[in-house]
């Protein structure tokens, strides 16, 4: 989608040297993904299984999202995935990363990312609001 | 080798109809291949129907008849649905070039009343909206006949109700009604918030020539539509985001 606000902050995500590809995503959707060809080439040869393993890790957040769940990482050989689920919704952030990252600024930095998303969302509900 | 090469006809030219959205027919690589069936599966409210009023909208704009066949929703509420996006099927109703249908579940001759319909007329766009409350109809077939079953039946035994071979043998029908002639049918199904499946029966979508899949994210405010199968079709499998405003389904 063209000038959509969401893939920009997940574009600047993927400018991290330890994210390897990011999208925001539910367990029948990727609504938003940056283009898959700035994903790290391995983690793409690898797509098919850690798209599997996210389905079902959707499926344990579309269970406990309402019930304040906030995050869930699980490793997959050399690869975590992070998934920072926004609140309320079957919806969540996620990130590819090496398992052997440090993660203290990337968490910081997927914080960031996930409360301007929800801050993009809330402004876009509101105007549509507005509008109606 | 090139004795047999010579029978093959794989480079015989496929004839494609229009759908009527400039990019997906891009995508397609001109339209749907003339006589197949194709599957718009979504979940309520992903724009299943407003595909099928492009297909119809376009067919009528080259002049062709249409037929919208309907299981679901009055007539009245899908022309109102219909012109508040912009398509007016009025005067082309009126000229006789587009009939709705409404297929009444209730009767035991679903697949007769559809047959004799695309028998006596020169359609060329077909839509069924949707298949799924009728594939769900208990109607046993035997021959050319429609079956109502019973307690009694010998056929309750061989093939269950609800069992997939009876399902199976009723779609299947079902769908060589509809590409009969020189029609080219667009069917829509509905599948269930949070299903993974192509259809709710988890059958039509192996009979057809083609699926288009509509989603609906609606804490992300975003749908998208992706070629899942289309027969003699290369076409890519990813996802493209859609709107859908006045006019219809736009690609963004």
């Amino acid at each position: 989608m063209q000038n959509d606000p969401i893939e920009f902050i997940l574009d600047d995500l993927l400018k991290l040297d330890d994210i390897l590809g990011c999208m925001v995503a539910s367990k029948t959707m990727i609504s938003v993904m940056p283009d898959q060809n700035k994903f790290d080439p391995h983690v793409l040869e690898l797509w098919d299984i850690i798209k599997r393993a996210m389905d079902d890790v959707f499926v344990v957040i579309r269970e406990y999202s309402q019930t304040g769940l906030g995050e869930i990482e699980f490793r997959l050989q050399d690869y975590e995935v992070l998934f920072y689920i926004l609140p309320d919704t079957e919806n969540a952030l996620v990130s590819i990363i090496p398992a052997l990252a440090n993660k203290g600024l990337l968490e910081v930095e997927m914080e960031n990312a996930r409360q301007e998303i929800i801050k993009i969302m809330g402004e876009k509900e509101n105007k549509r609001l507005i509008n109606a | 080798m090139n004795k047999f090469n010579k029978n093959l006809s794989f480079s015989k030219e496929i004839v494609r109809i229009n759908i009527g959205i400039g990019e997906l027919d891009d995508l397609l690589g001109g339209g749907l291949p003339r006589n197949s069936v194709t599957l718009v599966s979504g979940t309520p409210g992903s724009g299943k129907s407003i595909m099928c009023f492009h297909y119809i909208d376009e067919g009528l704009k080259n002049g062709e008849k249409c037929l919208y066949l309907t299981s679901d929703e009055r007539i009245e509420s899908i022309l109102k649905q219909s012109s508040e996006l912009g398509f007016n099927f009025g005067p082309a109703i009126e000229i006789g070039h587009l009939k709705f249908m409404y297929v009444d579940l209730d009767k035991r001759s679903i697949h007769k009343e559809i047959d004799d319909e695309i028998k006596n007329n020169d359609y060329t766009r077909v839509v069924l909206d949707s298949l799924t409350p009728i594939a769900e109809v208990p109607v046993w077939l035997s021959d050319v006949h429609e079956i109502a079953p019973t307690e009694h039946s010998k056929m309750v035994k061989d093939m269950p109700l609800g069992s997939t071979p009876a399902t199976r043998t009723h779609v299947r029908h079902i769908l060589s009604i509809l590409s009969k002639k020189n029609c080219t049918a667009i069917v829509t199904s509905e599948v269930p918030e949070g299903s993974r499946s192509l259809s709710r029966d988890t059958i039509s979508e192996f009979l057809v020539d083609g699926i288009i899949l509509m989603d609906l994210d609606m804490t992300m405010d975003r749908r998208k539509l992706t070629i899942r199968k289309m027969r003699a079709t290369k076409h890519t499998l990813k996802p493209h985001d859609i709107t859908i405003s006045e006019g219809g389904i736009q690609f963004l």
